[in-house]
């Protein structure tokens, strides 16, 4: 107010020594306020999720081998778009038990028939040494031949019974054998890969199917080792994908307990119901994992309302606009930060919930100016 | 002086009134000869509106992306500007200039250099400076670089055209209505019956040469984000050509869904990733409204490519204009094509986003194939798989399927490829314009700033620019909006107009005040004819001379009209004389001037001396006023020479003896006006004394009545245009600023009606005073302004450009904007600006150094000083209640959030820092993967990551870090902390020392002096109490003030001098001299009342004005002296004498002075601010110091002879009354 007096007073002071107007002399116009934009200070719900991609991976995936030598015979027969029939493929559903490929089966049959062969045989012989058994026996009982004589018999007759055991093993071994010519899906699923063709010499360890059962599937990512401790089994995660729409939950199954050596991250499965196939082997979805502090209400402002702490050394500190009405007044405050949220920034102390922080303009006014907020 | 008789005169003189005289015919043919000169000259001139100020400034940038402001600083900026330093011709540093300033950005370094006033050929100067920078280029640091110097900094555009596009026309908005309501329609009858209500379609128009992928992403992924939020439900997305949409249900209306929309672009999206050519998202409740609601927003109806091809076509056309030097764009939005990655996907390809370069780079390139000869034929082998298309760059195969036998995978199944505009983009131009139905549009447009060549005549430039636009219109849309947003050809031919209408003014009060004065035609006639000979003589001299036709250069001629009648009224009286005394025509038409010549040579002569020294004005101001000094010198010696030469010749045809003799001295004494004179002039001479001592406390009151003046150094001069600048805090992204700039813009409209409203039109009708308003965001515009010296490039600041109906609005409605722009837009800076004649960049600074920072370790520590002190001035500038917008230059460091790499975790990881920056910046800038050249045009192909992956800060911390040796990639956040900081958004030096400058601006109605004079005593307080190493120092308008004045001062004085000595000479006497300037005083007090009483400030063309009145008042006094001496020889008596020279002298003394002032009327009425002062100055003072010289001299005499003895005056006995009949 000083200034005014003084304007004033040279006014006066003009019109008294000259006698003419000073009309130029205006008196200063009252100050203008500064106009500034405000947020209340809330809480916003975080877990400052951290954000991972992953792959989705089959819940199973098995490869079926042959177990037999030979040439593959017949391969499945499905129909084909254009009508006929083809040889079953990746991308076909199959169920369980279906045969999907067998192995030429004669070799196999020859076995059987070999092997029926000695059992034939074998049972001959028992018969025959059975007949020589109770003769001798009848005779020894009427004292026509002596022990030594039956008990020779006996182990004759022992020895065709385990003959004939053995052939039927053999039996037995040649059909299962001959079984094992026709590959059969283990479980229903879905067939990832065919590497067979009729005609294709395969034998035990030969691959001749993928097949993947994703009716679950998993979603496999890595997550570092700062925020393994976030993860747990058992736990929900919602997950989406560029591919389907919608989202899709899982669970978390496995947690890896030693990390990848390079990468350094822990892998991380989780199992997701996939009941309508949407989700598919390979797809990239994506997940968050919620932080430690699970939907957390944290105090937070705009990035943009900070400003200097001209009295800390490197501290920080936001306009308040205290005040009602028209006389708001706009006061530095300091304030501890916390982590980065979007776009937020979390307060750890300083700030009070409810309290009107300047968010645009808070760099143009000091401390103790009066503002105008804009809305 | 010598008084030869005048038959001698007439036997032995031979001069050129004689010959003009005597050779009549050749004196005809010179006539017309020097009419011709004149009027060739005039039409010759190089025509200007201001006189040619050379803005001797070129700037040196320097990119170095990811450097902080300090480090750039210390390793860029003070490299380059101690090599420009070197040049031996940068201008030495004042505290309202500088020689070499620099601003230091995160990134970017800026080096502005001066040269001094005295280098004529800067360009010398500059090319010798660049190739000093060239050879820097190598020593900077990896990754800086190159230099790019700008020795164009200086140029002003002679022409500006602002292209903008209309929006879309009615038809196009009533077709994709159609398709719009269309798909609506369909997708509400797909929904089952029992979806929730009530439904509102969201939808997003665009052009349809725009492909939806890219507004698709973005709109979906806000939806999805209100989805989470519960703001809306129930999503149906459906999409057709030009348009995508959603039905969604929701129970807000549509103002709280736009809020919502606008909340989740600032949080998760950036805004800026929008397409620019999409329109704004429109809410559609009924479908039968789909065209009103699409019609409320509908955009621009050409893309920025289209602006880009039709300015692209306009400036070619304009530049084979022949007198056209330079053809600029601003505003052009460069196009990119983005192949938008995900990393995950990247990555199960087993690819590293470097990848993508190596395998574009290897297809894109021209590798000759040889030529073969076929027969007669030579045929060239193109091997080359340039890109032509963006199609193409899908196309490439990366690789092969291990699955699918060997089946390709194309880079397009891996990446989504778009082409769009640079994004975000860093510079945009927008056009606020009228439509025909008087409403109001906000346009994306293009500015062609078209620069003449030097010494062009502008109106030619004109001429021949306005041929090519019509020829280049043809091909041009019809609704495509030209318009010109700077026109210095029609400015200029406007000015030009103006000051000459108010010289032909100046000319006709001139002849109609002699015609009064003389009451006699015959006089009249004379000097209607001399004035033209005269003006046509000093034409043709500034024409050899080189001066061209300004607002200066023309005030000048007008100024000097008062000056120039005075030599043609003595001779043409004298001619009367010599008739009256019966000489023949033929001899009085030469006698009479050949008498008086020594007489009018001295008066010319000390006219001359009075504004010579005015060429030794330094600095801008000097350049400024060059040709006054000249013009005034070559018109007053053509007065001379035509009083000499044409004057005799007219004289005599047109002089007749006068019929009426004179009455008798002795009657003249006692009777009428000249009676009340001589009793008024023997009372005062009686009371000498006292009247000596009243005179004396005149002059007191007048150095009151100046104490009383604001001293304002140069003001603002009143144009069609005026800017404001816009400025947000240093980490503003261009979004905020444009945003801001909207605002200001809707202020500048709402302003205009307002004052439209107060201010009506003849009719009572509100004026429609707003022309246009072109708005240039990032950065400054071209300089259309010689004094307007355009911002660099930089996010926060925005340029808006006002142009007015009428010009003489321009100060009104500035003072009454600046306030509603100051309390209605928050969180920027905004300045209203008018132009300057005279540049000074800030009417108040006050710049605080740091001059002693000995390390570069104790940088932060000095900056935060300077960041405290320089809140401290601000807070002495901030307790002034006339003082506004009180603000530094630096802008307060930002809060920022930091990632730092720790170097143990990435070490075990396998990364370096180098990796960790390059994978960050290439996956959220983007990384230039290799160039399609279309055309001329070389557009990027820029992979980068995805929206979602990059759209907020916690997605960065995802990011994947690859390693340069192996295909080890690891999320960025494992190798990195997340930190606050703060950072500063610019450091700027001034002639090698930090300096922040504290800048304010006086309130409306008041002037920077009287800010100052009120923060003075704190300013020194603060100054003692400084801590060493610091210095302060005032700049701006005070210090120009300072130095202007101090530097007219003393062209003051030594003009004064050089009067002296040429009245010395022509006395002969070294005392009188004194006496004839004792009136000057009186004139200067009459000058300060004149400005008081006219609330004028006392500016330096006041100043000039007052100074200049010297030299007026004394040519007065000379031909008094003159007869004062004549009867002193004859030896009459003192005070008859004294009185009878007044009496004799009162006629035409009061018709030159009446002249004088008349002729300055016009000037003051139309010269606005800048010749107003000047104009009062002078008539104030030429008024007041002719009533006081007719009294003053008197007395000083009477003083000098009576009392003091210091002359001697010797009465010889009375032998009869004199013989004088006529005196002139």
């Amino acid at each position: 107010m000083k200034h005014k007096h003084g304007a004033l007073f040279r006014v006066l002071t003009g019109v008294v020594s000259l006698g003419l107007s000073a009309c130029n002399q205006a008196n200063p116009q009252p100050k203008l306020l500064i106009p500034v934009r405000t947020a209340q200070v809330g809480s916003i719900d975080v877990g400052n999720a951290l954000r991972y991609s992953a792959s989705i991976a089959p819940y199973t995936q098995v490869d079926l081998a042959f177990k037999s030598n030979g040439y593959v015979e017949s391969v499945l027969q499905v129909p084909s778009a254009n009508g006929g029939r083809r040889n079953v493929d990746q991308g076909d559903w199959v169920k369980k038990d279906t045969v999907l490929a067998v192995v030429s089966r004669q070799d196999y049959l020859d076995k059987v028939q070999q092997a029926d062969a000695q059992l034939s045989r074998a049972q001959a012989e028992y018969v025959k040494d059975k007949l020589s058994f109770d003769r001798t026996s009848a005779l020894y009982s009427s004292q026509s031949a002596t022990k030594p004589e039956l008990d020779s018999a006996q182990a004759q007759l022992d020895s065709a019974t385990a003959a004939v055991s053995a052939a039927k093993a053999q039996v037995s071994e040649a059909h299962i054998a001959l079984d094992y010519c026709s590959l059969a899906a283990p479980f229903d699923g879905w067939i990832v890969k065919r590497s067979v063709d009729v005609g294709s010499l395969v034998g035990p360890l030969t691959n001749g199917f993928s097949i993947a059962d994703t009716q679950t599937v998993k979603a496999v990512f890595g997550v570092p080792d700062i925020y393994i401790s976030r993860a747990r089994i058992g736990q929900r995660l919602a997950i989406t994908t560029d591919a389907a729409q919608g989202e899709f939950e899982g669970r978390v199954t496995t947690i890896s307990p030693a990390a990848d050596p390079k990468s350094r991250v822990f892998s991380v499965d989780v199992s997701i119901q996939n009941p309508h196939n949407f989700l598919k082997s390979g797809m990239i979805a994506t997940l968050s994992i919620p932080g430690k502090e699970l939907a957390r209400a944290v105090t937070a402002i705009p990035i943009g309302s900070v400003v200097r702490d001209p009295q800390r050394q490197d501290g920080f500190a936001v306009m308040v606009a205290q005040g009602q009405g028209s006389v708001v007044t706009a006061r530095l405050r300091s304030v501890q930060l916390g982590d980065a949220y979007g776009n937020m920034i979390a307060v750890t102390g300083g700030l009070n919930h409810g309290e009107n922080v300047i968010t645009t303009g808070a760099s143009m006014v000091k401390d103790g100016d009066q503002v105008q907020i804009i809305p | 002086m010598t008084h030869r008789s005048e038959a001698e005169i007439v036997a032995n003189v031979h001069n050129t009134a004689r010959f003009f005289t005597e050779h009549r015919q050749v004196a005809f043919i010179l006539l017309l000869g020097v009419f011709a000169w004149g009027w060739y000259g005039y039409h010759n001139m190089p025509k200007r509106k201001d006189p040619s100020i050379p803005i001797r400034v070129a700037v040196a940038s320097t990119q170095w992306p990811g450097a902080t402001a300090q480090e750039v600083e210390q390793q860029i900026t003070r490299q380059v500007e101690q090599t420009m330093a070197q040049n031996a011709f940068v201008r030495a540093p004042t505290p309202a200039d500088f020689g070499i300033r620099s601003i230091s950005f995160p990134g970017l370094s800026m080096v502005y250099v001066q040269m001094d006033d005295a280098v004529t050929d800067t360009k010398k100067q500059f090319s010798d400076i660049n190739l000093k920078l060239n050879n820097l280029n190598n020593k900077l640091p990896q990754g800086a670089g190159p230099i790019q110097f700008n020795s164009d900094f200086g140029d002003t555009a002679a022409l500006m055209l602002t292209v903008a596009s209309p929006p879309a026309s009615g038809i196009e908005i009533a077709l994709r209505a159609k398709a719009v309501r269309q798909a609506v329609e369909r997708t509400r009858s797909e929904e089952p019956r029992n979806a929730p209500q009530p439904r509102v379609s969201v939808v997003s128009a665009f052009p349809q040469s725009v492909a939806p992928e890219l507004v698709r992403e973005s709109f979906e992924s806000i939806l999805k984000a209100a989805l989470q939020t519960h703001a809306i439900s129930d999503l149906h997305f459906f999409q057709g050509a030009g348009f995508v949409g959603a039905d969604v249900s929701s129970q807000f209306d549509d103002l709280q869904l736009r809020a919502i929309a606008d909340r989740f672009l600032a949080d998760k999206l950036h805004r800026s990733e929008i397409h620019p050519d999409a329109w704004p998202a429109i809410f559609i409740r009924d479908p039968q409204g789909t065209q009103a609601v699409l019609a409320a927003v509908a955009g621009d109806k050409y893309s920025y490519r289209d602006l880009d091809d039709f300015t692209d076509l306009i400036g070619r056309t304009i530049q084979g204009a022949p007198q056209v030097a330079k053809v600029d764009r601003k505003g052009v939005l460069p196009e990119q094509i983005y192949l938008d990655y995900s990393q995950e996907r990247l990555a199960q390809y087993g690819m590293k986003p470097s990848n993508l370069k190596d395998i574009l780079e290897a297809r894109n390139s021209t590798i000759p194939g040889g030529a073969l000869e076929v027969g007669s034929k030579s045929i060239q082998l193109d091997p080359s798989g340039k890109f032509e298309n963006a199609q193409q760059i899908g196309d490439v195969i990366i690789g092969v399927s291990t699955s699918a036998a060997d089946s390709p995978v194309y880079l397009r199944d891996l990446v989504d490829i778009s082409r769009g505009y640079q994004s975000p983009a860093r510079y945009l131009n927008y056009l606020t314009w009228k439509d025909n139905d008087g409403r109001w549009h906000r346009s994306r447009a293009v500015t062609v700033a078209v620069q003449m060549k030097d010494g062009q005549q502008i109106e030619q430039f004109g001429k021949s620019v306005d041929e090519k636009l019509a020829a280049v219109r043809r091909y041009l849309p019809d609704d495509l909006v030209i318009v010109r947003t700077s026109d210095q050809p029609l400015q200029v031919k406007e000015n030009i107009d103006l000051f000459m209408d108010a010289l032909y003014e100046a000319i006709f009060l001139v002849v109609i005040v002699s015609l009064i004065g003389f009451w006699e035609w015959r006089s009249a006639v004379l000097m209607a004819i001399s004035i033209p000979v005269t003006l046509a003589m000093t034409f043709g001299m500034m024409y050899l001379l080189g001066i061209d036709i300004q607002q200066v250069s023309v005030a000048t001629l007008i100024i000097a009209l008062g000056l120039l009648v005075d030599d043609p009224v003595v001779a043409g009286d004298s001619i009367k004389r010599m008739l009256g005394e019966g000489h023949p025509n033929i001899v009085a038409a030469w006698l009479g001037p050949t008498k008086l010549a020594t007489a009018i040579l001295y008066a010319t002569v000390t006219n001359i001396v009075a504004y010579l020294p005015f060429l030794l004005l330094t600095g801008s101001t000097g350049e400024f006023l060059y040709s006054l000094p000249i013009v005034m010198t070559c018109s007053l010696v053509a007065s001379r020479f035509a009083s000499m030469t044409f004057v005799p010749y007219l004289g005599y045809y047109l002089m007749k003896p006068e019929k009426k003799t004179e009455r008798p001295m002795s009657e003249r004494r006692e009777e009428g006006f000249t009676g009340y004179y001589a009793r008024a002039c023997r009372y005062s001479m009686e009371h000498r004394w006292k009247f000596f001592i009243g005179s004396l406390a005149f002059l007191a009151v007048g150095f009151f009545i100046f104490a009383q003046l604001n001293p304002a150094f140069f003001p603002e001069d009143v144009q069609y245009w005026s800017y404001i600048d816009v400025w947000l805090p240093n980490d503003s992204n261009l979004d905020a600023t444009n945003q801001t700039a909207l605002q200001a813009e809707r202020i500048i409209r709402e302003q205009a009606d307002k004052y439209g409203q107060e201010h009506p039109r003849k009719d009572g009708k509100p004026a429609q005073m707003l022309r246009y308003v072109t708005t240039f965001v990032g950065g400054g515009g071209p300089r259309f302004w010689f004094s307007a010296s355009p911002q660099a490039q930089q996010l926060n600041y925005a340029q808006v450009l006002i142009e007015v109906t009428d010009k003489e609005v321009t100060p009104d409605f500035i003072k009454q904007l600046q306030p509603a722009l100051t309390s209605a837009v928050p969180g920027a800076r905004l300045d209203a600006r008018q132009l300057l004649t005279n540049p000074i960049d800030y009417p108040i600074e006050i710049r605080l150094s740091s001059t002693a920072d000995v390390s570069a370790s104790s940088e932060t520590a000095d900056n935060r000083t300077l960041h405290d002190l320089a809140s401290k001035v601000e807070d002495i500038f901030r307790a002034i209640p006339i003082a506004e917008r009180t603000r530094n230059e630096w802008g307060d460091p930002n809060a920022q959030i930091a990632l730092t790499v720790d170097p143990d975790r990435a070490n075990l990881a396998g990364v370096t820092n180098s990796d960790v920056a390059l994978s960050s910046t290439s996956g959220i800038s983007g990384m230039t993967v290799t160039t399609l050249e279309e055309g001329q045009k070389q557009i990027p192909v820029v992979a980068r990551l995805r929206m979602e992956e990059r759209a907020q800060l916690s997605d960065v911390q995802n990011l994947y870090v690859y390693a340069s040796q192996d295909q080890t990639k690891i999320p960025l956040v494992q190798v990195s902390n997340v930190e606050h900081e703060l950072v500063n958004g610019r450091i700027i030096r001034m002639d090698h020392f930090r300096t922040i400058c504290v800048r304010s601006f006086p309130s409306a109605g008041h002037l920077s002096s009287e800010v100052l004079k009120d923060a003075m005593p704190k300013l020194k307080e603060f100054e003692k109490s400084l801590p060493p190493g610091f210095k302060m120092q005032i700049g701006g308008e005070y210090y120009k003030t300072k130095t202007g004045f101090q530097n007219l001062a003393a062209v003051m004085l030594i003009s004064i001098v050089a009067i002296y000595l040429a009245l010395v000479f022509q006395f002969n006497n070294g005392i009188k001299p004194l006496l004839v300037l004792a009136a000057a005083p009186y004139g200067m007090v009459g000058a300060f009342a004149a400005l008081w009483v006219m609330h004028e400030p006392f500016g330096f063309m006041a100043f000039l004005g007052v100074a200049s009145l010297v030299g007026v008042i004394v040519s007065h006094s000379i031909v008094l002296f003159d007869f004062i001496e004549e009867r002193h020889i004859k030896g009459d008596d003192f005070e008859n004498a004294v009185i009878d020279a007044g009496i004799l002298r009162l006629r035409p003394v009061l018709i030159t002075v009446f002249a004088t002032v008349l002729a300055l009327f016009p000037l003051a009425l139309h010269g606005g601010p800048l010749w107003k002062p000047l104009c009062y100055a002078q008539i104030g003072g030429l008024l007041l110091a002719t009533l006081i010289t007719k009294l003053q001299i008197p007395v000083m005499y009477a003083i000098f002879v009576l009392d003091l003895k210091i002359l001697k005056w010797e009465t010889k006995p009375s032998e009869s009354a004199p013989a004088i009949v006529l005196a002139r």
